[in-house]
C-alpha cells in the first residue's frame, strides 16, 4: 500500500523542483503583470496600488509622445520586415543546400548558424559599426563606388530598413535549420516520382517539396513573428528607440515607460498587449509544433 | 543516383546563392574582428578596408587599459552562464524523466502549457520579473536573475532530456535493479552515463543563453560591479552624436564573442540537430 502511494508520487516528485522555478519565474510574473496592468503602481510605490481600471490602456493608446499609432507601425513594418526576409533567405538556402551532399552541408549550416549564438547585444553593436557614419562597412563600399555616405540610423525609413536587416542576419538560420531538417523529411520516393514522370525541378518544388515542408515554414513563421516582435536587445543597442522615437517598438516602450519613466501600469498594459498576441500566435505554434515534433523524434 | 538532377545553369545559381549568405553571415564579423584587432589610430575616417597591421593592444586595453571594463564584468557573465547552466540541466533532468518514465495524463497538459510559455522571449518577461523582484523585495538581486533565465531555458531542457531519456533502453534500468542496484546507483551508474550528450546540449543552450544575458541585468541589477559585459560595454557608446570608442567596443565585444563560439564550435553538431526541434527559445 505505502509502495504503491511512493510508486504514484515518484514522478510528481520529481517535477517539484522544475515546476517551482517555471512557476516562480515564467508563470508568476505574467499573472502580476495583468494585475499591475490596472492599478496605479510606479516604481517604489508597488503596495497598496490603487485600481484605475482601463486608465493605462487609455493613457498607452492615446499617448503624444511617441503616438502609439507610429510606435505600432514600426513594430509591424519592423517584425513584418524580418519575418519575410528570415523566410525567404531561409528558405530559398535550405531548398539550395537540399542537394549538396550531407557532409557539406551541416558544415555549411554550422556557419550559417554562428549568428544564433551571438548575444543579441553584441549582434546590435555589430551592425551599429557596420552602419557607422565614419567607419562603417556599409559607407565605405558605397564610397568604394562612388555613391555619395548615407546616414543610416538617423532617418526613420533607412533606420528600420537597417535594424531589419541586422535583425534577419541574426535570426535566418534558424529558419533555415527547421526547414532543412523538414526537408530532410520529405519522402524520396515522392521526388523520384517526380523524376520519372519527367517533372523540371521548378516543378518538383513547386509541387511536391513545398507542399511537403509547409507546416515547417509556418512553424519558422510563427518563430520569426514572435521573435520579431520581441526583440528587444539588438534594436536596443543599435538606436535606442531613436531618433526621436522613430525606431520604438512595443518591446522597447514596455522597457522605457518601466524602467526609465517609473510607470510600472503603463509598462504592465503595454506588456499584456504584446503579451496577448504574442499568446495566440503561441497557440498556433504549438498545435503545430506536436505535428512536427512527432515526425521528428 | 542524385534524387534530383541540376543542369549546369542551376548548379550556379546554387553555388551563387550559397556563397552570398556565406558572405553576408561572415562580413559583418570580420568587419567587427578587423576593427577589433587594428590599432586606435587606423580606425578613424576615412578607413581602409583592410588593415596595415593587427594588434591585441584593443583586447588589452578593455581588460586592464584605464578605460577598462576590467575582468569583472565577463567574469560576473561566466558566473551567469555556469549558473544557469547548472540550474537548467538539474531542472531539466528530473522534469525531463518524469515525463519520459511515468504515464502522467496531467503531464500532457503540463507540457503543453509550459511550452506555449518558453515561446515567449525574454524581452515580454523584462517588465514581469521587475515587477516581480520588486514586489517581492528581491530587485537587485543576481541570483534571482539567474534563476530567471534557467527557467527560460528549462522548458526546451525538459523536451530535449524526455527524448533522450525515452532512448536509453528501460530494461537497462530493469537489470540493474535485479542485480541489486538501488535507485540511487542504478541512476548514477546506468542512465545518467547514457544521457551525458543530452544534458551537455542542454546545459550549453542554458550556458549560452547566460551568458549573453542583456535586457534582464540591464534592468533589474542597478550595481555595476554585479553587471555582465553586454551592459558593461555600454561605457564605450555616447548616447549623442559621434564619439563611440569603437575599437574598445569591438575588443570588448570580441572578447564576449570567444566563448559563446567555442562551445558552438565543440557541440555545434549536436546543436544543429536540437536548434532544428528547439528553435524556438532564442527569439
Amino acid at each position: 500500500m505505502v509502495r504503491r502511494v511512493v510508486a504514484r508520487a515518484t514522478p510528481w516528485l520529481l517535477l517539484v523542483a522544475p515546476l517551482v522555478l517555471l512557476f516562480l519565474f515564467l508563470l508568476l510574473p505574467y499573472l502580476l503583470t495583468f494585475y499591475y496592468s490596472v492599478t496605479g503602481a510606479t516604481i517604489g510605490h508597488l503596495s497598496n496600488v490603487p485600481l484605475v481600471g482601463s486608465a493605462n490602456f487609455q493613457a498607452v493608446l492615446t499617448s503624444r509622445n511617441p503616438p502609439f499609432p507610429g510606435v505600432l507601425f514600426v513594430t509591424a513594418a519592423f517584425t513584418v520586415g524580418t519575418l519575410v526576409g528570415s523566410l525567404v533567405l531561409g528558405t530559398v538556402l535550405a531548398l539550395a543546400l537540399y542537394t549538396v551532399p550531407a557532409g557539406r552541408r551541416s558544415a555549411l549550416l554550422a556557419v550559417y548558424l554562428i549568428p544564433w549564438v551571438i548575444a543579441g547585444v553584441v549582434i546590435g553593436y555589430t551592425w551599429k559599426l557596420m552602419y557607422d557614419p565614419e567607419i562603417g562597412l556599409a559607407n565605405t563600399l558605397l564610397e568604394a563606388v562612388g555613391v555619395s555616405p548615407v546616414s543610416w540610423l538617423s532617418d526613420r525609413a533607412t533606420s528600420i530598413a537597417a535594424l531589419v536587416v541586422a535583425n534577419v542576419w541574426a535570426g535566418y538560420g534558424i529558419v533555415l535549420l527547421v526547414i532543412s531538417a523538414a526537408l530532410a523529411n520529405v519522402p524520396p520516393n515522392l521526388i523520384l516520382a517526380g523524376q520519372v514522370d519527367g517533372a523540371p525541378v521548378a516543378r518538383i518544388v513547386r509541387r511536391i517539396i513545398l507542399p511537403a515542408i509547409r507546416p515547417a515554414v509556418l512553424l519558422a513563421a510563427l518563430v520569426a513573428l514572435v521573435g520579431g516582435l520581441n526583440t528587444f536587445d539588438l534594436i536596443y543597442a543599435m538606436t535606442k528607440g531613436g531618433p526621436l522615437y522613430q525606431t520604438e517598438t512595443m518591446a522597447l516602450e514596455m522597457y522605457r515607460l518601466t524602467a526609465l519613466k517609473g510607470s510600472i501600469g503603463q509598462g504592465a498594459a503595454v506588456t499584456v498587449i504584446l503579451f496577448t498576441i504574442s499568446l495566440l500566435l503561441a497557440v498556433i505554434y504549438v498545435v503545430l509544433w506536436r505535428r512536427e515534433a512527432r515526425k521528428w523524434t | 543516383m542524385d534524387l534530383i538532377r541540376l543542369s549546369v545553369v542551376q548548379r550556379t545559381l546554387r553555388l551563387i546563392l550559397i556563397v552570398l549568405a556565406l558572405l553576408f553571415t561572415i562580413t559583418p564579423l570580420l568587419w567587427i574582428i578587423s576593427i577589433g584587432l587594428r590599432p586606435g589610430s587606423q580606425a578613424i575616417f576615412p578607413i581602409s578596408i583592410l588593415p596595415s597591421s593587427l594588434t591585441l593592444d584593443n583586447v588589452y586595453a578593455v581588460l586592464f587599459g584605464p578605460n577598462a571594463i576590467g575582468l569583472t564584468p565577463y567574469q560576473n557573465a561566466a558566473v551567469y552562464g555556469i549558473t544557469a547552466a547548472v540550474t537548467t540541466a538539474i531542472a531539466s533532468s528530473l522534469g525531463g524523466y518524469a515525463l519520459a518514465r511515468y504515464d502522467l495524463k496531467a503531464g500532457q497538459a503540463v507540457l503543453i502549457v509550459i511550452l506555449a510559455l518558453s515561446f515567449l522571449p525574454a524581452a515580454s518577461r523584462i517588465v514581469p520579473l521587475f515587477i516581480l523582484l520588486s514586489a517581492s523585495g528581491h530587485y537587485g538581486d543576481p541570483l534571482f536573475v539567474t534563476l530567471a533565465y534557467a527557467a527560460g531555458s528549462t522548458p526546451l531542457g525538459i523536451w530535449l532530456m524526455a527524448g533522450t531519456f525515452r532512448q536509453i533502453p528501460i530494461r537497462l534500468e530493469q537489470a540493474a535493479r535485479i542485480d541489486g542496484a538501488g535507485a540511487f546507483l542504478t541512476m548514477r551508474r546506468v542512465i545518467l552515463p547514457l544521457a551525458i550528450p543530452g544534458i551537455l546540449v542542454v546545459a550549453t543552450l542554458a550556458f549560452i543563453d547566460g551568458w549573453n544575458a542583456y535586457s534582464l541585468p540591464l534592468i533589474l541589477i542597478p550595481k555595476d560591479t554585479a553587471q555582465p559585459y553586454t551592459v558593461a560595454l555600454q561605457a564605450y557608446i555616447r548616447e549623442v552624436g559621434f564619439g563611440n570608442n569603437w575599437s574598445l567596443l569591438s575588443a570588448g565585444s570580441l572578447v564576449g564573442l570567444v566563448p559563446v563560439l567555442v562551445v558552438f564550435a565543440l557541440l555545434q553538431r549536436r546543436l544543429v540537430r536540437v536548434g532544428g526541434l528547439g528553435s524556438a527559445i532564442r527569439g
